[in-house]
């Protein structure tokens, strides 16, 4: 294991987010994560990845702690998040972005990123400005309240949120679910811009795009790690097409 | 046989009976049918009246006369306050959780102003004087020692209706319906694709729970042989909803327990408080008991939701 | 004719948009029906007529006022935020409307049955001179309906109070963040807000309406520990018409009310007037479940 434990330390090879042993579900006597750990090391972006409902999501959410996890450890950027409320995660730099109900609908895109800014606690990060020179569609729409926008322009105003919070991670739940091809190739183009800053934990059905740009890929079956490789390794795409290569 | 404690025992035991019948009403509609009817008070009055008037003698004010025997006015009573739920259930059934609370809240204010006001029909707020008191002609009850033993013979009969409407609701518990009612109220969405008629379920609960409660208000104005709209305030929904958390919701004999551990609290706290206040404080008695059971409703609801009896899982 | 029922109708729907504020704000922001609201309005006005008797009464109209102000807003506010701590917090967090809404309901009869033993069941009122009720000018000409200055300060008080609440929801952080909550608590978590701060602070906001609409209805008028459930049908039925959390939605829904009522009153069944604010959330609900301008 990686140290984690010594704060800001950006240099290649730390790990930010550092997770051990994570168990965690909707109810202690049906865990669906088992056993998970995996660490997320600055500049990198790694692709965990698994068939339907094999428990990507949750295990996402026990990790920014939106769900309590029934044992392990997480650590993010040198702050032990385990059982800490999801505020405390965020403003210790654990930027998430959920699968489902991402942003504020009855809010406009410019108050998405003020609460987003809530989470900065201090820390220098991108300013509003910065997110618009990455998500230019959004400019003309910063009045507009997000529920009205095109689940593509949502999905931006999703990520432009958490970044807003400066995180020192950053989650992403199937960023690509519901965008039309051409808008998963701007978008990836634009996280793998971001990688520099900032490491990324990717969670995506669109396998291929995903291991496009991921420097790592994890892959999870019933609720635990299955296989951690490269992203070019065939085993990946023959686990996921059902094959258990045992 | 009068004073001592038998007859205060006869007496208790009948209004447990009685709110065990509403309460078994209330836990089909909220423990197992998940209808948040926080109106319970618009069911009991409209059993209450539909019964004393049927039954009734000419009263001083309002509708009277018709003298028709004791199990043609329970029967009254049932249909009304099946019918009142009919009239209501289309608009408000299809609500979810806290819309169904309102309305039903909103329910029994309008019933009880109706009451208030509509004197030809119910007095108005002076309410039904003389109504025909326990078994009626079958068992008159004037004076001497023959009036203790009519208590008891209506305490038989409020029990044995109170034990009918348990068995029946066990019965129909374990019919596929009721298997099918839980379904329904935990789960609208899945049983609706299983194929269930969600919508027909949820009303057969409400009317059929509501239908209790009229018999239960009906049952209350022959022992007390007096109603008015001061007897139906928000407290009585209050007391069930303490009666089915406190025996535990969803589960019919925990309707029951509650209902006799809450009345025994509820009735026993009132002799306890007659007992040791100081006469001028004596008027606060009502308020302290009223503080006290919502103290232990809190109580219940925070350190054990379940209940005295919990429902089982894993029955169906 | 017509000039005195809307006059009435105004004054209604003031004292309840007033009475409905903390309810619409605490609907929005915790999604239930807090039956304990009633009981929060009759602190109110009994801790207001409390701080303006013991500050002097009439013989000192300005300092009883502040006295009775201040007494309502702490009592209000204290209250409120204690139920929340002892109770409220922790069944909210089971995520169980029913055993919430039941748990709010148990504790507004414990409030109004302990303001009975304080003060007992009966009236209380503020001791004043009594005042004038002045025309009230609809358009040059067409005067019709009167109001006491009191009548116009709570009118006014009322504009005030709406106004401040837009414009902290509208154009504050806190506001914003507060509405943020409102929609999304779990979201609001993942972004930052300390979640349970801005619970408290809507918390304390709703004490403070209560305060404010229970030192209203104590200035028009006695009170007594029934007053708030008085104000419940109309509150609830002003929210949900209007909407759920919608400011706006909500004093349509009191006008809407306050005109309704004010005609049942003026054609001589004012004791149905809660009938016709019960039938007006029936038909909205089943016509609009969202409410007339409540999102879906
Ligand atoms: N809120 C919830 N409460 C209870 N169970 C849930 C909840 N959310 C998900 N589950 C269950 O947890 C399991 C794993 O779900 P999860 O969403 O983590 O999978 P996933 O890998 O993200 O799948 P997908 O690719 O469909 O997003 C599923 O069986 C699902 O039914
Ligand atoms: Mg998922």
């Amino acid at each position: 294991m990686p140290d984690a434990s010594a704060p800001g330390t950006d240099n290649p090879g730390a790990a930010l987010l550092c997770v051990e042993g994570l168990c965690a579900g909707y109810s202690a006597r049906a865990p669906i994560v088992h056993d998970l750990s995996l660490a997320l090391r600055a500049g990198e972006i790694v692709a965990l990845l698994g068939t339907n409902g094999a428990g990507k999501s949750t295990a996402m959410k026990a990790m920014a702690c939106a769900i309590a996890p029934f044992a392990g450890r997480i650590v993010c950027a040198g702050t032990d998040l385990t059982g800490a409320p999801s505020w405390v995660a965020a403003r210790a730099g654990m930027g998430y972005v959920p699968q489902r109900d991402n942003v504020f609908a009855q809010l406009t895109v410019q108050e998405n990123f003020a609460v987003g800014a809530r989470a900065r606690n201090g820390r220098d990060g991108p300013d509003t400005d910065a997110v618009l020179a990455l998500f230019p569609d959004l400019k003309p729409r910063l009045a507009s309240r997000a529920g009205v926008l095109s689940g593509g322009m949502r999905q931006m105003v999703a990520i432009g949120r958490a970044l807003l919070g400066a995180p020192r991670v950053l989650l992403l739940d199937e960023p690509s679910a519901g965008l039309s091809p051409l808008l998963v190739g701007r978008l990836f183009a634009r996280l793998t811009s971001l990688r520099q800053h900032l490491p990324i934990l990717l969670v995506e059905q669109n396998v291929r795009a995903a291991l496009a740009i991921a420097d790592r890929a994890l892959v999870m079956v019933e609720g635990r790690l299955h296989l951690a490789t490269e992203p070019d390794d065939p085993a990946v795409t023959a686990v996921l097409a059902g094959g258990l290569a045992v | 046989m009068t004073g001592g404690l038998a007859p205060y025992l006869v007496s208790v035991g009948t209004m447990i009976a009685i709110y065990a019948i509403a309460a078994l009403g209330l836990n089909l509609q909220f423990g197992i049918g998940g209808l948040f009817n926080v109106g319970c008070t618009a069911f009991i009055a409209v059993g209450a009246y539909a019964s004393a008037i049927v039954t009734g003698p000419h009263y001083r004010q309002g509708l009277g006369g018709f003298g028709l025997a004791l199990p043609v006015g329970l029967l009254a009573a049932a249909a009304a306050g099946a019918l009142l739920a009919l009239l209501v259930a289309a608009m408000v059934l299809r609500l979810r959780g806290d819309y169904l609370a309102i309305a039903s809240f909103g329910l029994a204010t309008a019933v009880q102003i109706a009451a208030t006001n509509a004197g030809a029909i119910t007095g108005g707020p002076g309410g039904l004087f003389g109504i025909p008191l326990r078994l009626g002609q079958f068992w008159p009850d004037a004076a001497g020692p023959g009036a203790a033993w009519a208590n008891v013979a209506w305490l038989g009969v409020c029990a044995a209706l109170a034990a009918a409407a348990f068995m029946a609701l066990r019965r129909l518990d374990r019919a596929p319906w009721g298997r099918d009612l839980r379904a329904v109220s935990e789960d609208p969405e899945a049983a609706d694709a299983a194929g269930r008629n969600v919508a027909a379920f949820r009303l057969q609960a409400f009317v059929i729970g509501a239908a209790l409660m009229g018999v239960a208000g009906g049952l209350y104005a022959h022992t007390a042989g007096f109603i008015s709209p001061q007897d139906f305030l928000p407290i009585l929904t209050f007391q069930l909803y303490a009666m089915v958390i406190v025996g535990g919701a969803g589960r019919h004999a925990g309707a029951l327990l509650g209902t006799a551990v809450v009345w025994l609290l509820w009735s026993g706290s009132g002799e306890l408080l007659a007992a040791v206040l100081p006469a001028q404080m004596q008027a606060n008695s009502g308020a302290i008991r009223v503080i006290a059971i919502a103290v232990v409703m809190l109580a219940m609801l925070l350190q054990r939701p379940e209940g005295l009896l919990p429902e089982r899982v894993g029955r169906r | 004719m017509i000039g005195a029922v809307v006059v009435d109708g105004v004054l209604i729907a003031a004292v309840l948009s007033l009475a409905s504020l903390g309810l619409s704000l605490s609907y929005a922001v915790f999604r239930f029906p807090n039956f304990a609201h009633a009981d929060l309005l009759t602190i109110g006005a009994f801790a207001a007529w409390s701080g303006a008797t013991l500050a002097g009464g009439n013989a000192a109209p300005v300092l009883s006022l502040v006295a009775g102000a201040t007494a309502a807003l702490v009592t209000c506010a204290g209250v409120i935020l204690l139920a929340d701590r002892l109770v409220l917090r922790a069944l909210l967090a089971r995520r169980q409307s029913a055993s919430v809404i039941i748990a709010a309901f148990a504790i507004g009869l414990l409030l109004r049955n302990v303001l009975v033993l304080i003060f007992g069941p009966g009236e209380v009122a503020l001791d004043r001179d009594i005042e004038i009720a002045r025309p009230v000018m609809l358009l040059p000409g067409l005067s019709a309906g009167r109001l006491t200055a009191t009548e116009s300060g709570v009118i006014l008080a009322t504009a005030l109070l709406l106004a401040g609440l837009h414009i902290f929801l509208r154009h504050s952080p806190t506001g914003r963040d507060l509405r943020a909550v409102a929609e999304d608590p779990d979201l609001a978590g993942l972004s930052g807000l300390v979640v349970p701060r801005i619970r408290v602070l809507a918390w304390g906001l709703c004490g403070a309406f209560c305060a404010a609409a229970g030192l209203a209805i104590l200035m028009l008028g006695p009170a007594q520990p029934e007053t708030g459930s008085e104000y419940m049908l109309p509150a609830l039925a002003a929210v949900v018409v209007g909407g759920l959390g919608s400011i706006w939605g909500m004093l349509a829904g009191a006008l809407l009310i306050g005109l309704v009522e004010s005609v049942t009153v003026h054609v001589g069944l004012a004791e149905w007037r809660e009938v016709t604010a019960f039938a007006l959330v029936v038909l909205v609900l089943f016509l609009r479940p969202a409410g007339l301008f409540g999102r879906a």
